[in-house]
């Protein structure tokens, strides 16, 4: 088995767990990509009665993106590191037993990402369903390309939302991941929850 | 010779909130040997027990490991030494919940050689041993106490070590179940495994062919 699998091997034991972290965490960012997902794809295909608004409002959605994507940084950062010092035990036992600091980092940022790829899967589903049912019933007011070019206008618009609450996600998790996988194995397992 | 313990102080925290938990203290753990360490809480016995497994550093003094300053080794190397040469079972049977017994069992082996197709096997076998055999697909929530204890021996033992650093592994056992923990001790050690053992309990470090008692943050008597 090599590295990168035995990282994976204990992050994907770990991200099947039921803990309401977990779920809070994938909430956080199924949310965040839905908003971004909706934001960009309003902004950028055919409305017919908002047009000129909209055309006028590429800065306000922008401000608006960042606003979400600088609290989703806060909210996931502050989240994973609640996490990580809950289990702060669980990591100083697999200190204890052999695990490396770089083993340590790579499972918590790798289970970082795994609940961003759920998600992500999550997000889609729900922001393809809300699209879909604002153009049937707004279709006045609000139209999705039709065909080939439809269909990238969404995948694209869904591969950079996913992409930026990807890498959001990422650096959220650097901290936290780094703080706790250089922490001494005797101390984290002296601290209980 | 295993590890050499020499006049090693260790203290917590600084200034006002200074706690002196070791103060002083030597000793020679050679291979085979199976010592029980005894002595009233706060004396120092789990602290001395982290130094000679590599979890921590002494404030004062030196700890020898395979006549390698412990001081001198990487941090890098101190993870693979905990690994491949030393096993813990702690105080609190600190087993992953999300994994099920095998796995458990198996989770050294990932920060070892990673070959775990080639020692699960020899998990089976030694959850078998253990008298587990029955439960090995069981998540560990659903387990007693003691077969939780047995699970962290079995943990313990996947890579073989050389040594056993047990801290008071009978504590929140019944009286039988103790007896059966500690009579897998005596039967690790008699195939060559060496045993440290905290335990309150004077009947089981009976057991042990060197006890030492602790107080203060040293060794007050060799009781055996």
């Amino acid at each position: 088995m090599n590295y990168f699998n035995r990282v994976f091997w204990l992050a994907r034991k770990n991200f099947l767990r039921s803990s309401q972290w977990n779920i809070a965490t994938t909430l956080i960012c199924t949310v965040s990509i839905i908003i971004f997902f909706l934001f960009y794809l309003f902004h950028n295909i055919p409305n017919k009665l908002f047009l000129t608004q909209i055309e006028n409002s590429f800065w306000l959605v922008n401000f608006l993106v960042t606003v979400i994507l600088f609290l989703n940084f806060i909210s996931l950062m502050s989240i994973f590191y609640l996490i990580n010092r809950v289990r702060s035990h669980e990591i100083g036992v697999l200190r204890g037993i052999g695990a490396k600091r770089g083993y340590i980092f790579l499972m918590v940022m790798a289970e970082t990402q795994l609940i961003v790829i759920m998600a992500s899967v999550f997000a889609l589903i729900i922001s393809i369903a809300a699209v879909s049912l604002w153009g049937k019933f707004l279709k006045d007011i609000f139209t999705i390309p039709s065909g080939i070019r439809g269909f990238f206008s969404i995948f694209f618009t869904a591969l950079l939302s996913i992409l930026s609450t990807s890498v959001i996600s990422f650096f959220a998790a650097l901290y936290p991941a780094f703080n706790i996988s250089i922490s001494e194995p005797y101390s984290v397992m002296r601290r209980r929850e | 010779m295993i590890t050499k313990v020499i006049n090693v102080h260790k203290t917590y925290g600084s200034r006002e909130s200074r706690v002196t938990a070791l103060n002083g203290v030597s000793l020679d753990i050679n291979d085979g040997d199976y010592i029980s360490i005894i002595g009233p809480s706060g004396s120092g016995k789990t602290t001395l027990l982290s130094l000679i497994g590599c979890l921590i550093h002494p404030s004062k003094g030196d700890v020898y490991y395979n006549k390698n300053r412990v001081s001198d080794i990487s941090e890098e190397e101190l993870c693979i030494l905990r690994g491949q040469e030393i096993g813990f079972v702690f105080q609190f049977t600190d087993l992953l919940s999300n994994l099920n017994v095998l796995e458990n069992v198996l989770v050294p082996v990932i920060f070892n050689d990673g070959q775990i197709s080639l020692k699960k096997q020899y998990a089976k076998e030694l959850l078998e041993r253990l008298g587990l055999g029955y439960c090995m697909y069981a998540k560990t929530n659903f387990l007693s106490g003691g077969e939780r204890q047995r699970v962290a021996i079995a943990r313990a033992m996947i890579n073989r070590p050389r040594l056993i650093l047990a801290d008071e592994p009978t504590g929140d056992l019944d009286a039988k179940t103790s007896e059966l923990i500690i009579k897998l001790f005596n039967e690790f050690n008699s195939e060559g495994v060496t045993i440290i053992l905290i335990t309150h309990n004077r009947n089981f470090a009976d057991n042990a062919k060197n006890i030492y008692q602790m107080g203060e943050g040293r060794i007050q008597k060799i009781l055996k």
